[in-house]
């Protein structure tokens, strides 16, 4: 039931997660952060069976924060996501696999581009100019092949963002109340809200 | 009577028997040898005939070895002459026999997929095809979720050499897995060779890869292309193709897989001849691919098209139907 | 008296020194020396061959292709070469170490290794050898000159004990004490490739034993950034190794083309 979107555009990701922690028909959690700060430059959104979903996402964290106090500079994006989807894709194959869908976005430092990387739980990994997971893809997939624009600015961002919340909020039956918002740039990341 | 009956039935079925010159003027249809082939005898694509061979053809007969008579009639009894009773008690007395029998546990990556095969679970086509001092390697660009579409920028066609090229179509994480995988086992290969891997030699080394994982096997079936070059400097086209646990298929025309390669082998069946020049392939692979994925609802989203000949590589991305 | 402490590699001597790593850098002083200097748009590496003479078969040498055929300078990864002094079969070891560190690295990361992390992969192994096991350590020093898109151009050395550092300018090998001083006087901030090139060639043809060089006795390689941006290793194959001589002036006169020099008797180069 996990709900996520991420959409870059000029020198930014931006990546939103609802804030919903359910389990079956029950809200336990309504202000639920689903999206980590891996790196100063780097954002991974998470959703999938709970408890895989947490555990998975910390192992992720702790990883990468080790590389980056080992070698004094963090994984660049392209790497890091390269690295995390090998996790998932080995863990496929083990006796108990995570089912962990992830959106990575980050900001390259040393080439100044965004990048946005959409993952499954087989470790199915894409760049794409936007994504999403969960039931809100069937709804703003289509939107954003209409409104995405790679080289919007934040605002023209956060504003095709918020269509596809519109949109889901309409038509889908079971709509989340809120989202949290997380921005990538070159200044690294900060939290709006919408 | 019979006639009459004949007569009614043709009513029916609404034949005409006055027209009988118009059924004889029918086109009709003979089957043509395949273009790579001279005949339509399966045993030609074969490359020696053993079994025209009478000293070694009883080794690879293709009917069934039927013994003469005089033989078949005086063949002992069977020794085995136990009842079926017998053998069941016997099964279940031995404790080794029924220790042998062995519990397979459900397949960990299918518990999260049930009622849906895992190759077609991405979508994604790969055609490859043999042309004069050259070849075509193609594949469409989609990398879909079932039905819902993800991305349609998603490469399936990797460079392993200079003229090695290596289409994954399948499961789209072990696309990425084995692209990486072979990058590194060739890069393994180039270091201690001190030189190239050759096509003849990269087939075997993805066949014993995918065979690596018999049992749990990487869920693509990988197609190569590329040109080899002969003792005597010439250059010969190299095409080949494995199922997803390594079985080599060395073709002598054109390989195709994916979910449309029951399509692409239609078309490419119809489209295909023997010595086409590089523009003429690549327009044969271009259309057969096209044609083909537009038929299948989980392949298209573009393509892009490898064109290999002696001297150079072109790599052409094409605009398919988006639907 | 030192003897007590000589025999194994993890046993102090009173006064706090390992000799077996002194010894192995002895061993890498007398070795051909290996020259690197970094510049803002490339680094460089020259290394003076020992093991010649006109009857060694250099036909099976490539000079360009991935593995090198080469004595001193190596490629490591599409993105790091390696220039070596000491053992020869001891830096063979470490060669093909590095370039399967370099390709495990490609493999779970998806990008080529960071210089310095490369140089720090070695390290580890080398410095496993000082500590554990009454085996001996490497007698090979290295110098690592890469690119990666965190400093961008860079030169590191590592020597037998496992200590490692980052060098605008540097040498490993015979003579190393006058090369360094050469480099640290004409060394300037902000040289382009082509003055490293003239500065690398220059301390060479000042340190070398032979008065003149040429492409028998000289290694090269130069790694830069191509048209994309991507890293691009050269190592230069006899012929360029001549016109480059012959371009700085540096080149033999046609009469001293012919002598050879003796191969000399010990395993170093």
């Amino acid at each position: 039931m996990d709900i996520s979107f991420a959409l870059t555009g000029k020198g930014y990701v931006i990546v939103a997660a609802d804030t919903t922690a359910a389990r079956s028909i029950v809200k336990m959690k309504v202000d639920e952060d689903k999206i980590k700060v891996l790196s100063p430059h780097l954002l991974m959104a998470y959703s999938g069976e709970p408890g895989d979903t947490v555990q998975f996402a910390e192992y992720i964290e702790r990883n990468i924060r080790l590389y980056h106090i080992r070698n004094t500079y963090a994984l660049r994006p392209p790497s890091a996501a390269s690295w995390i989807r090998r996790s998932l894709a080995d863990s496929l194959r083990s006796r108990r696999p995570y089912a962990v869908n992830l959106l990575v976005g980050g900001y390259d430092t040393s080439t100044h581009t965004p990048h946005l990387y959409w993952i499954d739980y087989l470790g199915t990994m894409s760049e794409v100019p936007f994504a999403a997971h969960g039931y809100g893809a069937y709804f703003a997939l289509s939107l954003l092949d209409r409104y995405h624009d790679p080289e919007a600015s934040v605002e023209e961002g956060l504003a095709t963002l918020r269509r596809c919340l519109d949109e889901v909020a309409k038509r889908l039956v079971v709509t989340p109340e809120k989202y949290k918002v997380k921005i990538v740039d070159k200044d690294g990341v900060r939290e709006v809200e919408i | 009577m019979s006639s009459i009956v004949n007569n009614i039935k043709d009513k029916v079925t609404g034949k005409d028997n006055s027209s009988k010159q118009n059924q004889e003027s029918e086109q009709t249809f003979t089957i043509q040898p395949h273009p790579a082939q001279k005949t339509n005898d399966p045993r030609d694509l074969q490359g020696n005939n053993f079994a025209a061979d009478p000293k070694v053809g009883a080794f690879h007969a293709r009917e069934p070895y039927i013994p003469p008579p005089e033989i078949k009639n005086n063949l002992p009894p069977a020794q085995c002459t136990r009842s079926r009773e017998e053998r069941t008690r016997a099964l279940v007395l031995h404790p080794s026999t029924v220790l042998s029998v062995h519990h397979f546990p459900p397949r960990q990556a299918s518990r999260y997929l049930p009622n849906m095969s895992i190759m077609e679970y991405n979508g994604g086509s790969v055609i490859a095809m043999v042309g004069k001092e050259c070849v075509a390697i193609a594949s469409d660009l989609r990398l879909g979720n079932q039905a819902l579409g993800i991305s349609s920028n998603f490469q399936k066609i990797f460079p392993m050499t200079d003229r090695i090229y290596l289409g994954l179509p399948g499961l789209a994480t072990d696309v990425t897995t084995l692209k990486e995988t072979f990058r590194y086992r060739l890069n393994m290969y180039k270091i201690k060779e001190e030189r190239e891997i050759e096509p003849q030699t990269f087939a075997h080394l993805v066949s014993s890869t995918l065979y690596e994982r018999r049992f749990a096997p990487w869920f693509i079936e990988p197609v190569m292309a590329g040109i080899e070059k002969t003792p005597s400097g010439a250059y010969k086209p190299f095409i080949a193709a494995t199922d997803l646990i390594g079985c080599i298929n060395f073709a002598k025309d054109f390989v195709v897989a994916g979910t449309a390669s029951t399509k692409l082998f239609g078309v490419a069946e119809g489209l295909w001849e023997p010595d086409l020049e590089p523009e003429d392939l690549f327009e044969t692979c271009a259309q057969t691919l096209l044609n083909a994925v537009d038929r299948d609802a989980y392949s298209g989203w573009g393509a892009e098209v490898y064109l290999i000949t002696k001297d150079k590589v072109i790599k052409r991305t094409l605009k398919g139907r988006m639907d | 008296m030192a003897r007590r402490y000589d025999s194994r590699t993890t046993i102090f001597s009173p006064e706090g020194r390992l000799y077996q790593i002194e010894y192995a850098m002895e061993a890498i002083s007398h070795a051909g020396i290996v020259i690197g200097a970094r510049s803002k748009d490339g680094v460089v590496l020259a290394a003076e061959k020992k093991v010649t003479g006109k009857l060694l078969d250099m036909s099976g040498a490539k000079g360009q292709s991935y593995g090198g055929s080469g004595e001193k300078i190596f490629l490591l990864n599409s993105n790091i070469i390696g220039g070596v002094a000491g053992i020869t079969a001891d830096a063979n070891s470490l060669i093909n170490y590095a370039r399967q560190a370099a390709q495990r690295h490609l493999f779970m990361y998806n990008e080529d290794i960071p210089v310095e992390l490369l140089a720090q992969r070695l390290c580890d192994l080398k410095q496993g050898y000082t500590q554990y096991g009454g085996l001996r350590p490497f007698g090979v020093s290295l110098l690592y000159a890469g690119y990666d898109p965190h400093y961008h151009f860079q030169l590191y050395h590592s020597d037998p004990s496992g200590n490692y550092s980052g060098w605008k300018a540097t040498c490993i090998g015979a003579n190393n004490g006058t090369a360094t001083s050469l480099l640290k006087q004409d060394y300037k901030e902000d040289i382009s490739v082509a003055d490293a090139i003239e500065l690398v060639l220059k301390v060479m043809s000042k340190t070398m034993d032979s008065t003149t060089l040429g492409s028998e006795k000289l290694e090269f390689a130069t790694l830069t950034l191509d048209a994309e941006k991507k890293p691009k290793a050269k190592i230069f194959n006899p012929a360029e190794i001549d016109a480059l001589l012959h371009k700085h002036g540096l080149a033999k006169k046609d009469e001293e083309r012919d002598v050879a020099a003796p191969v000399p008797s010990d395993q170093t180069l």
